[in-house]
């Protein structure tokens, strides 16, 4: 009978203790992903990325904070003025969070096209020696998150992204690429924000910016 | 466990107004760390250090554990009741050890891979310098430590014969390594460049896993596991190429055929020799991939390669031509395995067979050679901690080879065993030792060599490495059918390195010295009495951003180098090594135009020939070696490649050898011939398309 008393008390104790947790879990991720608003500096997206870390390190058994780390990393391999070393420290250290959550979560074609997006900014860092050995490794992964699915407008918005550098590159049509970056803006614009607002919603301003620049075009 | 210490930190932070920390995080240098994350564990309670290092955390529990964490350093863990919550804290990260960021030997090695931003070349160097026309060997030719003999087309490496260089696949030694040739016309390496991920060029003092060269060794890694499925299309000047790579979830096949045939190419472009036989020949490869488990991967390769071709040559002695032909059969084949065991070990192994048939007719008299290597390999890495890494393995080789002319045969089967193993340990990130033996034995002899290497690193841009080692080389099949009971020749390295490198500038400086020992004598008889030495050093600058688009390299090599061998009296310069060595390299890429255009140039100061109307053995030297290429390569679509090469522009008459009469003539004088290159120019102009799913995909890598 003590026991019983125990175990109840112990198992009330910890479904509290979830319940805290999940709350404090959820809090802290939409306070950590709202700072992408306001980020201005390396440091900012240091502090971002440093919280998506810690929130990793202690609620373990979830993906997204390793996907926002490694999200955030990529940015900072952006961001102007690094040197080429620093930038491929950035993109390895985001490939290792994207390892690490799919890991946790298997591959979906949010991370699928994460990992699309670290190989696309490792090209950047110098892209006539990369472009030549990494550009079918992007287009890839780029592909393969589509296919897992068609109606993820980031899968949409980086396959049109990167088809439009490369068409327009080498000097050709940039329709085939303007069609997947329409169907980005349409699938962001009827998108209902998930139910917790944790999941990947990056990417409306660029489709935003990328589509005023096809209409530019034709 | 993280909730516990939630609800903890909850209580606790209500209770006690201890709960506030400060302070500075600085590096071992003492320079203040910006961006570290400071965090109480468990929970989500944290933050980031700023410009000055300074941080401040609130909401602590005094039973908590504070963690420190940053990239490039160790993480540290504070427990919080051992903290002075009243007083500024000053917190202090060591340098975490990072294998990929420590230290290397650069002595005698030159890596070519995509790995790091700064490396002397990259795996699309090899088929985008101008001059190499997509020949791996023809690319480590423009490279420190090499001597341009572009008759031959073979790597000679710092005062050494052509044969004192092995090259590996995978690890596995490659027989036959460079095509079949008649003498005078230059050779290529077996295979295409497309086909391998990255190399290791060794130009001294190489690691224990590899014997059998007394100067160098060229080891290539095939590629992994494709990424799609593609057709390439090649058609070209000299032939065509059709390959086909299918893609499954876990395997691969990748098929290729090559056809060659210069004859419509000759008719056209005139050549200084007189061909009978343009020359032609099919290359065909297939490969396969498996993937094992979750790291492991079955690799075969398998190739089949002909040639035929046929010249009429003169001869210093007569004016009648000698008419000699060759025909050539080359099989490889080459399989790996490769396992990870847990993090820490990793097997692999093979299997290797080379085949090779030259039927060779020179005018009645016909000749044939036939040579088969086996090798096979086991090696077992071992990495305790990230700072010590362990090699070993076990490997042995069969070969035998076969000379029949009409009037009979002989054979030779040579069995060779050997073992090796190597410990590396980093001190830190910028001090690494390596120790390595290796033993080998044969039917009448066994020897036991030493390697060693320090690698020692300034700063971040500059380090030192020097490397020992001892090599021996079991002598030629073809002296040993002659003379069976000959040791192995040795040879004894050291070389100091000094290399400068940032991700747009690599500067190296190499300084080295070789001695050798029981080389072969042919004046009576065989015997291995023979010796010699090359010195000298070589530099290499490579900068890729000084001007915009511009990517360029310069390298200089001095050999001093004397023998006493084959039959030389006295100590002699040998033929295939010049003592001054240049090239360089430019790339240029327009972007107005969709093209790369690249140039090379390559000069020495001529090669060593003995001339029997002069005093001394090899006192004579020709004419510098000179050439000029211009490569331009358009991309009109990204699935599209036109590529025009042309070597040796401005048509230079360079002479590689002089060839005298067997007696002297009326005047008491021996009549020389002069051994130009086979034609003066090579034009290249190709086609390559690539048809995949990926319209981005080219045919770069199979130039």
């Amino acid at each position: 009978m003590k026991n019983l008393i125990a175990f109840c008390f112990i198992a009330l104790f910890s479904f509290k203790a979830t319940a805290q947790d999940a709350e404090a879990y959820q809090k802290y991720m939409q306070e950590s992903i709202a700072l992408y608003d306001s980020v201005k500096t390396l440091a900012d997206y240091q502090e971002i990325a440093n919280r998506f870390d810690r929130i990793s390190a202690t609620a373990s058994e979830e993906w997204l904070p390793l996907y926002y780390a490694g999200l955030t990393h990529i940015y900072m391999s952006f961001v102007r003025g690094l040197e080429d070393d620093t930038r491929d420290e950035h993109i390895d250290k985001a490939l290792d969070y994207i390892d690490r959550a799919e890991e946790i979560a298997g591959e979906n074609s949010e991370t699928v096209i994460l990992r699309g997006y670290a190989y696309m900014a490792k090209v950047s860092v110098s892209p006539g020696i990369r472009g030549m050995t990494l550009s079918a490794k992007v287009t890839g992964l780029f592909e393969k998150g589509l296919v897992m699915d068609p109606e993820n407008p980031r899968a949409n918005l980086m396959l049109g992204r990167w088809k439009y550098g490369s068409a327009q590159f080498f000097g050709r049509s940039t329709d085939d690429a303007c069609a997947y970056m329409q169907k980005a803006l349409a699938i962001y614009k009827n998108e209902a924000k998930g139910s917790n607002g944790l999941e990947p919603a990056w990417g409306e301003n660029q489709a935003q910016s990328m589509s005023k620049r096809c209409q530019g075009k034709s | 466990m993280y909730r516990l210490l939630l609800l903890f930190t909850l209580i606790t932070s209500s209770l006690s107004a201890q709960d506030k920390l400060e302070g500075w995080v600085k590096d071992p240098q003492g320079e203040p760390l910006a961006g570290v994350n400071i965090y109480l564990k468990g929970s989500f309670i944290g933050t980031t250090s700023d410009a000055d290092g300074h941080f401040q955390i609130e909401g602590l529990n005094p039973e908590g554990i504070l963690v420190f964490s940053m990239m490039g350093f160790e993480s540290l863990e504070l427990a919080l009741e051992d903290l002075d919550f009243t007083q500024k804290q000053n917190i202090q990260l060591k340098e975490a050890f990072n294998k990929l960021a420590a230290v290397t030997v650069n002595a005698g090695s030159i890596e070519v891979s995509d790995k790091k931003q700064s490396v002397v070349l990259r795996p699309l160097d090899i088929v985008t310098t101008s001059g190499a026309l997509g020949n791996i060997i023809g690319a480590l030719n423009t490279l420190p430590g090499t001597a341009n003999n572009a008759n031959d087309g073979r790597l000679f490496v710092r005062g050494g014969a052509a044969n004192e260089t092995a090259i590996f696949i995978d690890g596995l030694r490659l027989g036959n390594a460079y095509g079949s040739n008649l003498s005078g016309i230059p050779t290529r390496g077996r295979f295409s460049a497309q086909l391998f991920k990255g190399s290791f060029f060794s130009t001294g003092a190489y690691s224990a896993e590899y014997g059998q060269a007394l100067s160098s060794v060229l080891s290539m890694n095939s590629l992994d596991f494709p990424l799609r499925r593609q057709t390439d299309l090649g058609i070209s000047t000299v032939g065509g190429s059709l390959s086909h790579t299918e893609v499954w979830d876990r395997q691969s096949i990748t098929t290729s055929l090559n056809y060659t045939n210069l004859s419509p190419y000759m008719a056209l472009v005139p050549q200084n020799l007189e061909f009978t036989k343009a020359p032609q020949g099919i290359n065909s490869e297939i490969l396969f991939r498996q993937k094992t488990g979750k790291h492991g991967m079955l690799k075969a390769f398998y190739s089949f390669q002909n040639s035929d071709m046929g010249v009429l040559r003169s001869q210093p002695d007569t004016n009648v031509l000698q008419a000699a032909k060759l025909k050539n059969n080359f099989h490889h084949l080459n399989l790996n395995y490769r396992q990870n065991i847990g993090k820490k070990h990793l097997l692999d192994g093979g299997l290797s067979f080379t085949g090779n048939l030259d039927d060779i007719q020179l005018d009645s008299l016909s000749i044939q050679q036939k040579g088969q290597l086996w090798h096979a390999k086991i090696r077992y890495q071992y990495f305790p901690t990230a700072r010590i890494s362990i090699k070993s393995g076990f490997e042995f080789f069969d070969q035998l080879y076969r000379e029949e002319i009409q009037i009979g045969a002989r054979q030779q089967d040579d069995l060779l065993g050997a073992a090796f193993a190597e410990c590396d340990y980093h001190f830190s990130s910028d001090f690494l030792i390596k120790l390595g033996l290796r033993s080998s034995i044969n039917q009448n002899s066994s020897y036991l060599m030493p390697r060693a290497s320090v690698a020692y690193r300034l700063n971040l841009k500059s380090q030192f490495s020097l490397a020992y080692g001892d090599y021996i080389q079991e002598q030629a099949p073809s002296i040993r059918i002659q003379e069976e009971d000959l040791r192995a020749s040795k040879a004894q390295h050291v070389v100091l390195n000094y290399m400068y490198s940032t991700p747009k500038l690599t500067f190296r400086l190499e300084a080295f010295q070789k001695n050798y020992h029981e080389l072969v004598r042919s004046n009576t008889g065989f015997n291995t009495n023979g010796e010699g030495f090359a010195r000298g050093f070589d530099l290499f600058l490579r900068d890729r951003s000084s001007i915009r688009n511009l990517d360029y390299w310069v390298s200089y090599s001095f050999v001093d180098s004397k023998r006493h061998w084959q039959a030389f009296e006295t100590q002699v310069q040998p033929r295939f090594a010049p003592r001054h060595n240049a090239s360089i390299v430019a790339k240029y890429w327009l972007n107005s135009l969709q093209s790369q255009v690249g140039t090379s140039f390559s000069i020495n100061d001529g090669y060593t020939y003995d001339n029997p109307n002069l005093a001394g053995e090899m006192e004579s030297r020709t004419k510098g070696f000179q050439s000029l290429n211009l490569s331009w390569s358009y991309l009109p679509r990204p699935n599209l490649i036109i590529h025009l090469e042309i070597t040796n522009v401005l048509g230079r008459e360079n002479i590689f050898n002089y060839e005298y009469s067997s007696s002297p003539g009326n005047d008491g004088q021996y009549n020389s011939m002069a051994i130009p290159q086979s034609a003066t120019r090579f034009i290249f102009l190709g086609l390559f398309y690539t048809l995949s799913t990926d319209k981005n995909a080219n045919q770069l890598n199979n130039l």
